[in-house]
């Protein structure tokens, strides 16, 4: 009885707690403070809606982040998306549009999944093969007799003919060498049978012919070809007598004869006298031609190849300077569309008639296009009759692709008013891989404040008339916005900066607001491009692409490093960002500096990126200021060597106080060595190592590693007990968290044979390599998500044996009494740090996971976790304490820790994106504000969103609805009262003398 | 000469009274005194014969005033619990008020306490004072308003500086 009355008790207290720490939006603030950009990814399969009501309304998508959507034509917003796994599972190996039919076939057709086209409803879903490493592949046949369309689907072992109106098996083929074959290219021949060709990477191609009901021939054709790998590009021709595949090794066309095939025959790309790239491919079939191929030889340059009787290809036509081609057939007629560069800032399409070769000059025209996209990868025309007209001549809706996998649509105006038919989706922020939040730099006037005390000797005098000069453009600047006010005239010029949209960046905008809350929030993405988008309005302030740079990739793990070395406190230095990354070409660490705030590349010796001829293992930035008020980057490359970016930020290290260590984690060996940097006077930087820690790699395998983030303050140095004693934080700067993975077999007869997942964390210092706690959770499996702040670790896993996800929870305490209180040095450390820990039930899996940082670190902290649900939830960390006490008590009820409860409350008011679902999140950025209230969220993924968060609410600032109006009447009227009463007082005082 | 004329007349010379009822004095000098009217000066001398012995107890009233105050206080304090709210607090900051008010205005106490004893007078009249002033002190310490405790001076301490740098991690 009293149990539960305590426990009661304790859920009183919890509901009491999380009501008034979490706080929810107004209605009417939705989308204030917020904004969220929906994207699809990089396009794989394209096509145009050709559905009686909509044709020519909406395209159909499917993306390589494994969504699939319809979008508007005219003004490219997403109709509906679909979006699946991020993992295998999700792949899209085959996307099928015809007619009201439209069908995605995943993950080696472990999923085939019949769509609605108008409103992406799931029609039906059927499992074929669960072998996901392999690609499946599909295509529609319509068989006259029945007047019923089917769908032939090839997994890796068997080809099913699927009824396409419920998705019921017609029949189906089991195939030979499943177990080694990836994919089967498969096509219809005249006489409704099928020929099949199976791909063995690095050995064979199968050939196999089926009947018209399924039956498999009894002999199969093995072709040796070593050369083979899943991603060479190959097709089955027109005839379905052909094979022709690109080998990229020995760069020629091999060519199988299906009827008898005994052998390939290679031709060499070199014969036809043009160059080859790595972009070179077969890009497809040639419509309205026999036997013929497009094949791609370098990014602008195309070749129109058909067979000659002697079973050898011709080019019969050369595309040269056009980017890409398509040819369409239109009212009889085969129409050849191509897109070639007219000036560096324009592309022209040019249509031309393939019977006669004349240009059709109703559809040819000039399309604005700026050289930040890079070359256009692809078109997909959409040609109808303008029915307006009497004559029926052609228009052309088109959309193609650029290489920075943005999606551009175009149509000729017949006006000539341009950009009204005219969108774009910037798809490679789907791909953002690093994210830095910069300030937007001062106002002219308060740089001009800045000024007066930047400089170092002055006379009063020149003072003096520095500060009136300073105060007077202050005062014309005030009554400019007042006129402008008064004149209404503010208005409309926001407004007419919206139309114009984010080509040019008006320079008055760009500048800091009162309490710093307006930022440039840059991001690299994997596609090579930087964006800086304005955090108030989610619009892009300016964009670069840098085609060379591409990130890290380590176990299909991508990573690019972005830094910001120069704030923009230092004025007049301008602010400088750099992004570190893998050059494409030659595989060393590429570098691109630029000024965060105007997108400006900064020009080096190599142009505006700086190779560093080297591969780079690890970087790291410095935390001192070079004379110019730099933050130098230090670099190691393959070679164990360190270097200096820019190499004169060096001296900062010469001149600093502190000692540099660098740590190095092999993942391959499982060993983390410590180095000491030694920056010689001849400025060659010299590494030591120090020390050497195994982490076992026998018996697990590390997956992170931690650090506290830089930008992070921490006011408290301790925490205040509830007898008004101090607990200090034990607050290593160095410590870093390093989590391992790994199986351990059971030895126990209950359950033999199959391994139990567990996890480590260990907490290591990163100086001396000393370990500080080690914690191993058996029966646990990752992946493990990690936030590590201030003196505490949080880190998801999911628990096998309850079945469960969990959050662990470590605090770090030196004790009652802090060692040194003025500094903190590795080498002479407090004695062995308190660990507290508990562990919660989480009850949702989550995406990622971060925590708010503010400007002084005043405001409690809040964790942003990004939950699969699509949910962003603002954890307050005092749920996350292991301090809660199970019994609260009189003390407890005074330090103010909630009672333990197992499980973590989601309140729905901590969901700071409300109705805005995001999926797909690959990760969560905050950043400090002016305000020390307030936190900034970015959270990227397939979607990207933007918010603020306040852990300990809004307590430096008023409140919107404060009725300032009210409060100064009130007090004025309060003023006056006084003033009149006293008069009369005074009066009264007289009459009484009077009297 | 014109004094005979006015009934009244304004004293601007004794101003040193209230200031409502100064002024208005009436001329009365050349009316004959009333029956049974005595000269004034005798009795305002009478004051001056008192025996010593009333000054002294007078003296004693004045001097042990505050520390009369304390079982008062102690009552009061009592009552006000140790909660912080506005009333415990409003009694507190009374309880500080009061015998800072005393002290500051000493000089004037003391010039009314007269007597052979007025030295020891003085003395207890300042320990009742400052026996007031601890009480307040002590119910700030009970409600835990005194900065006494290491928490109370957390917010001031600096964090610590670093003295290595540190930076690394996994390949990339």
């Amino acid at each position: 009885m009293a149990n539960t009355s305590k426990t009661v008790a304790a859920f009183l207290v919890l509901i009491y707690i999380t009501v008034c720490c979490s706080f929810g939006l107004y209605e009417d603030q939705a989308g204030l403070f917020d904004w969220k950009q929906d994207y699809v990814g990089k396009v794989k399969y394209f096509y145009w809606d050709h559905s009686p009501s909509q044709s020519g309304k909406k395209a159909f998508i499917a993306s390589e982040r494994n969504v699939i959507a319809s979008l508007h034509a005219h003004d490219g917003t997403i109709a509906w998306r679909r979006i699946f796994e991020p993992t295998v599972r999700g792949r899209i190996d085959a996307f099928l549009y015809q007619g009201t039919n439209l069908v995605s076939i995943h993950a080696g057709g472990l999923f085939v999944r019949s769509w609605q086209t108008l409103s992406g409803s799931l029609l039906w879903e059927k499992s074929l093969s669960d072998d996901i490493n392999s690609r499946a592949s599909g295509f529609f046949v319509s068989k006259n007799n029945k007047g019923e369309q089917q769908l032939i689907v090839a997994t890796s072992g068997t080809v099913y003919s699927l009824r396409m109106s419920d998705g019921m098996e017609e029949w189906k083929a089991e195939m030979p060498h499943s177990d080694t074959i990836v994919q089967w290219y498969v096509k219809e021949r005249i006489d409704g049978s099928y020929i099949a060709v199976g791909i063995t990477p690095g050995q064979r191609v199968t050939v196999v012919t089926i009947t018209t009901d399924g039956g498999v021939s009894k002999t199969h054709t093995n072709v040796p070809a070593r050369w083979i790998s899943i991603d060479t590009s190959c097709i089955i021709m027109d005839d379905a007598k052909h094979f022709a595949c690109y080998s990229p090794q020995s760069r020629s066309l091999q060519l199988l004869v299906l009827d008898n095939a005994n052998v390939f025959k290679a031709t060499e790309v070199s014969a036809f006298d043009v160059p080859t790239s790595p972009e070179s491919q077969i890009e497809g079939l040639l419509p309205g031609m026999a036997s013929s191929i497009i094949f791609r030889a370098a990014h602008d340059r195309l070749l129109f190849m058909a067979l000659t009787p002697q079973e050898t290809f011709f080019t019969h036509k050369t595309l040269e300077k056009t980017y890409t081609a398509e040819v369409v057939r239109y009212a009889e007629k085969y129409i050849l569309l191509t897109l070639s560069q007219a000036d560096p800032e324009t592309l022209k399409l040019s249509a031309t008639d393939q019977s006669d070769g004349t240009e059709i000059t109703d559809l040819s025209h000039d399309i604005p296009f700026a050289h930040y996209h890079g070359p256009p990868t692809k078109i997909h025309p959409f040609l109808f009759s303008k029915k307006k007209d009497s004559s029926h001549r052609p228009g052309c809706k088109l959309i193609f692709l650029a290489q920075d996998f943005s999606i551009h649509f175009a149509q000729k105006s017949k006006l000539n008013d341009e950009n009204k038919a005219h969108w774009r989706r910037e798809e490679a922020l789907a791909y953002i891989l690093a994210v830095q939040m910069v300030d937007l730099p001062v106002s002219e006037n308060q740089a001009k404040f800045e000024d007066e005390f930047g400089a170092k000797e002055e006379d009063i005098v020149a003072m003096f008339f520095k500060r009136l000069k300073a105060q007077f453009s202050q005062l014309k600047s005030f009554t400019h916005t007042l006129i402008e006010r008064a004149l209404g005239h503010h208005h409309h010029h926001a407004k007419s900066l919206e139309a114009i949209e984010e080509e040019e960046p008006q320079e008055e905008d760009l500048i800091r607001d009162d309490f710093n809350l307006h930022k440039i929030i840059i991001v690299a993405t994997a596609a090579g491009k930087l964006y800086g988008i304005r955090s108030h309005t989610g619009k892009i302030a300016w964009q670069q692409f840098i085609p060379e740079l591409t990130p890290f990739n380590r176990y299909g793990d991508q990573k690019l490093v972005l830094i910001v070395q120069r704030s923009t406190a230092h004025f007049p230095h301008e602010p400088q960002c750099t992004v570190l990354g893998v050059n494409q070409k030659t595989g060393n660490g590429l570098l691109v500096s630029f000024n965060p705030v105007t997108g400006a590349l900064t020009m080096g010796k190599q142009g505006h990126s700086y190779d560093t001829g080297f591969k780079v293992l690890q970087a790291e930035m410095i935390t001192d200021l070079d004379s110019e008020f730099l933050r130098g980057i230090i670099l190691i490359d393959d070679k164990i060597q360190a270097h200096v970016y820019p190499a004169s930020s060096e001296s900062a290290l010469r001149e600093s106080h502190m000692q540099y260590f660098f740590h190095l984690i092999n993942p391959e060996t499982g060993i983390m060595t410590g180095y000491r940097l030694i920056p010689g006077q001849q400025s060659k930087l010299a590494l030591e190592e120090v020390w050497n820690l195994d982490l076992q790699k026998s018996q697990q395998t590390i997956t992170g590693v931690y650090g506290k983030r830089a930008v992070e303050h921490v006011h408290s140095q301790g925490r205040v007990l509830g007898d008004r004693s101090v607990l200090y934080k034990y607050l290593n700067p160095n410590l870093v968290a390093i989590v391992a993975e790994g199986e351990e077999q059971q030895q126990s007869s209950v359950s033999k044979g199959s391994p139990t997942p567990f996890f480590s964390v260990y907490l290591v210092d990163g100086v001396t390599g000393h370990m500080v706690y080690h914690q191993t959770h058996k029966r646990s499996r990752g992946p493990v998500k990690v936030v590590h702040s201030e003196n505490w670790i949080v880190y998801f896993y999911y628990n096998e044996k309850h079945r469960r996800h969990e959050m662990g929870v470590l605090e770090l305490y030196e004790g009652k009494e802090q060692s040194n209180s003025t500094a903190f040095s590795s080498f002479s450390p407090p004695p062995p740090p308190l660990v507290l820990r508990q562990s919660y039930i989480f009850r949702e899996p989550l995406y990622a996971m971060e925590a708010t940082v503010t400007e002084k670190g005043i405001a409690s902290k809040n964790i942003i976790i990004a939950l699969k649900i699509g949910g962003i939830l603002s954890l307050p960390k005092a749920l996350l304490d292991p301090r809660r006490p199970v019994i609260p008590t009189q003390e407890t009820m005074e330090e103010g820790t909630i009672p333990y409860v197992p499980e973590i409350p989601l309140s729905a008011e901590a969901f700071v994106n409300y109705n805005r679902s995001v999926f797909n999140v690959n990760g969560v950025f905050t950043s400090p504000a002016g305000l020390e209230s307030t936190s900034l969220v970015f959270v990227y993924g397939i979607d990207i969103f933007y918010t603020r968060v306040m852990p300990s609410r809004m307590f430096d600032v008023l409140k919107e609805d404060f009725d300032y109006l009210f409060i100064g009447g009130v007090l004025g009227l309060m003023i006056l009262f006084s003033f009149i009463t006293q008069k009369f007082a005074a009066k009264k005082a007289l009459k009484r003398a009077w009297k | 000469m014109s004094k005979r004329r006015n009934k009244w007349a304004i004293e601007f010379v004794q101003s040193n009274r209230g200031r409502g009822e100064r002024a208005l004095v009436a001329s009365t000098e050349n009316l004959p005194s009333p029956v049974g009217f005595e000269n004034l000066s005798t009795v305002a001398e009478r004051p001056r014969e008192a025996d010593p012995g009333l000054i002294n107890k007078r003296s004693w009233d004045i001097a042990l005033g505050p520390i009369k105050q304390v079982p008062m206080n102690m009552f009061i304090m009592w009552m006000a619990g140790s909660s912080i709210s506005i009333f415990p607090i409003m009694m507190v900051g009374m309880m500080f008020f009061r015998p800072i008010q005393a002290m500051l205005s000493i000089q004037n106490t003391f010039k009314s306490i007269e007597g052979d004893q007025a030295a020891f007078q003085k003395l207890v009249y300042c320990i009742g004072n400052l026996a007031c002033l601890a009480m307040a002190v002590y119910k700030c310490q009970t409600m835990g308003l005194l900065p006494t405790h290491a928490s109370d001076w957390l917010a001031f301490v600096q964090p610590q500086e670093r003295m290595e740098w540190s930076g690394g991690g996994m390949f990339f």
